[in-house]
């Protein structure tokens, strides 16, 4: 497939992630490469073959819902960068 | 006195008197003081936290309460497993000086045995690479050639092994981040079975892949070590119920079938490496074994396959790292003017993630989006059913498959890093395990004329891990390749 600086500067704001103009420059021609090297799968023909996510064959694994890290809030809460009160404070989201 | 122990030999001085934890302790501390500034394997060394420790267990011993085999024995963390109270960084600058508030559960587990922590040990960040090369910290030499890179991405666990830097180590494997090192470094360490051992409290990377496993300077460590590690926890519900118990010891290998996988012997295989597993599938002949030709015919599309499903679940556990719950924040950063929230996430993320991981993050982002799913992501979970399908035939018919673990001896520092679809090539003989879910181990198996270590991969079907050992036990006393160390 041909890539363009317009798909790199679109995967990275969804990542949230910016990127200076040698970083788009140089991501472009890697990935282009590695992306070539990755079509090599449109060789083999798996329209019957269902994807696997796991390999074990676990599925639904559940347990009950019960808060279980109650003595750990503080020093969960102290590793943010800012907090208040025993909340995580952010700035404004808009 | 203490040179290059394993566990046994340890756990012997300590039991019979002649050494204490404390004096097992200071040796690796000193080493580790003198020996590191040039190895580099080790990011945080923890000497207080160790001696404190050391002492508890030498109590312990003298009232009779010791723990058993592992109490007092000194090992080393990759730092990519939690620690609590200890600095866990990664091996990135996105969690520079974070704290864990708890243990990972091996952590816990090694330490309930009495084990103690010496420190953490470099990786490559966020154990993405297969050189130790992108670490945001420092680089990591080969202690056999220190122009050499020590492996990756738990190259610090093996060079500390290789270097004696401590008795044991961690290390995860991704796609070969415990095998590949181990092999470059001549010292042992498996990835179990996916759901062998808890995953909780390693910072996730690929987590349909992810394992943890020990590191050691020989077999008979590995199977000690997984038995401490093995279970079910409740925390990662891809545990299973599975018991592990090692086999009991075996001389010969009268009646055990080992297959070759042509393609893993195939162009792209360095000739001296290919001499050096030929030589070690010749002596499991003379050792008993039957050698049977196998195909796994999907070789070829692991590559693609595990970067493909790597870096999309690697995109996606990475997003955690927003700079609101832990880590570096430029919120930390007064003169850092910050607008909104999205603003905290972008900046932090762009400021403190490496090159390598951008990259991932990015490309994993990319397949993942509106439009590339079906083609990249899911073609690749498709094939992933074919590569399961390969393991699944092939270890019908064998008890184990032996291969090499990486096409070519340890490189040097720098060679391989501006090409990132190099390094990625290198894993072509680790990966497939991690696809088929299956458990590998990789130990000394020689050295190239230029002096340079190569392992040997052994492949088990699930749960085997036991056979997988006994098998490489045999091989391991029979050309005692494990206990040739650097000189340093």
């Amino acid at each position: 497939m041909s890539l363009s600086i317009t798909d790199i500067e679109y995967a990275a704001t969804l990542a949230r992630i910016s990127l200076t103009e040698e970083e788009k420059s140089l991501y472009l021609g890697q990935f282009a490469t590695i992306l070539t090297y990755f079509d090599v799968l449109s060789e083999l023909d798996v329209a019957s073959v269902e994807p696997i996510y796991q390999v074990t064959g676990q599925e639904n694994v559940y347990r009950e819902d019960e808060v279980v890290n109650a003595s750990r809030q503080k020093d969960m809460v102290a590793n943010a960068p800012v907090s208040d009160k025993g909340s995580i404070q952010v700035p404004s989201v808009m | 006195m203490f040179s290059n122990l394993t566990i046994s030999q340890a756990a012997d001085l300590l039991a019979s008197g002649k050494a204490t934890s404390l004096d097992l302790t200071n040796y690796y501390l000193n080493r580790i003081e003198k020996l590191d500034p040039e190895i580099g394997a080790y990011l945080l060394v923890t000497q207080e936290y160790a001696r404190e420790k050391a002492t508890a267990s030498d109590e312990r011993r003298k009232t009779g309460k010791s723990l058993g085999i592992l109490d007092g024995i000194p090992f080393g963390v990759k730092d990519v497993i939690s620690t609590k109270d200890i600095e866990t960084t990664a091996a990135s600058l996105v969690l520079k000086g974070y704290v864990p508030p708890y243990s990972a559960t091996v952590i816990t587990k090694l330490e309930a045995a009495g084990a103690v922590i010496l420190g953490k040990l470099n990786c490559d960040e966020f154990a993405m690479g297969s050189s130790t090369e992108n670490s945001a910290y420092k680089i990591t030499k080969n202690p056999w050639d220190t122009t050499k890179v020590p492996g990756g991405s738990s190259g610090g666990s093996a060079a500390a092994l290789a270097a004696d830097l401590c008795v044991f180590a961690l290390g995860t494997d991704t796609g070969g981040s415990i095998r590949q090192p181990a092999s470059f470094c001549s010292v042992t360490g498996i990835k179990p079975t996916y759901g062998r051992v808890s995953r909780f409290g390693a910072l996730p990377y690929g987590s349909s892949l992810d394992q943890i496993g020990p590191m050691a300077k020989n077999i008979a460590d590995l199977g000690i070590l997984l038995e401490v590690m093995a279970g079910y926890d409740i925390n990662d519900a891809t545990t299973v119920k599975h018991e592990f118990v090692r086999d009991s010891e075996t001389q010969n290998l009268n009646g055990i079938k080992l297959g070759l996988p042509k393609e893993y012997f195939a162009q792209g295989l360095e000739p001296e490496v290919k001499k050096i597993i030929d030589a070690a599938v010749t002596k499991y002949k003379e050792l008993g074994a039957e050698i049977v030709p196998v195909s796994l015919p999907h070789t070829r599309y692991a590559i693609p396959t595990y970067y493909l499903i790597a870096m999309a679940e690697m995109s996606s556990n990475l997003a955690r790292y927003d700079g609101i719950h832990y880590g570096a924040s430029v919120l930390r950063d007064k003169q850092e003017q910050v607008t909104s929230l999205l603003d905290v996430y972008t900046k932090t993320r762009s400021q403190f993630f490496g090159a390598e991981a951008k990259r991932k993050i990015i490309l994993g982002t990319f397949e993942l989006s509106a439009g590339y799913y079906d083609a990249y992501y899911k073609k690749a979970q498709q094939v992933r059913t074919l590569i399961k399908k390969d393991f699944d035939d092939a270890l019908e018919k064998v008890d184990a498959l032996i291969t090499p673990v990486s096409p070519f001896p340890p490189f040097g520092i720098g060679e391989k890093k501006s090409d990132p679809l190099s390094m990625y090539l290198a894993d072509i003989y680790t990966v497939p395990a991690n696809l088929a879910g299956v458990c590998a181990l990789s130990l000394p198996a020689g050295f190239t004329h230029d002096g340079l270590p190569v392992g040997m991969q052994i492949i088990g079907a699930r749960f085997n891990e036991g056979k997988i050992l006994s098998i490489a036990d045999v091989y391991e006393k029979a050309t005692q390749w494990h206990s040739r160390f650097p000189e340093l």
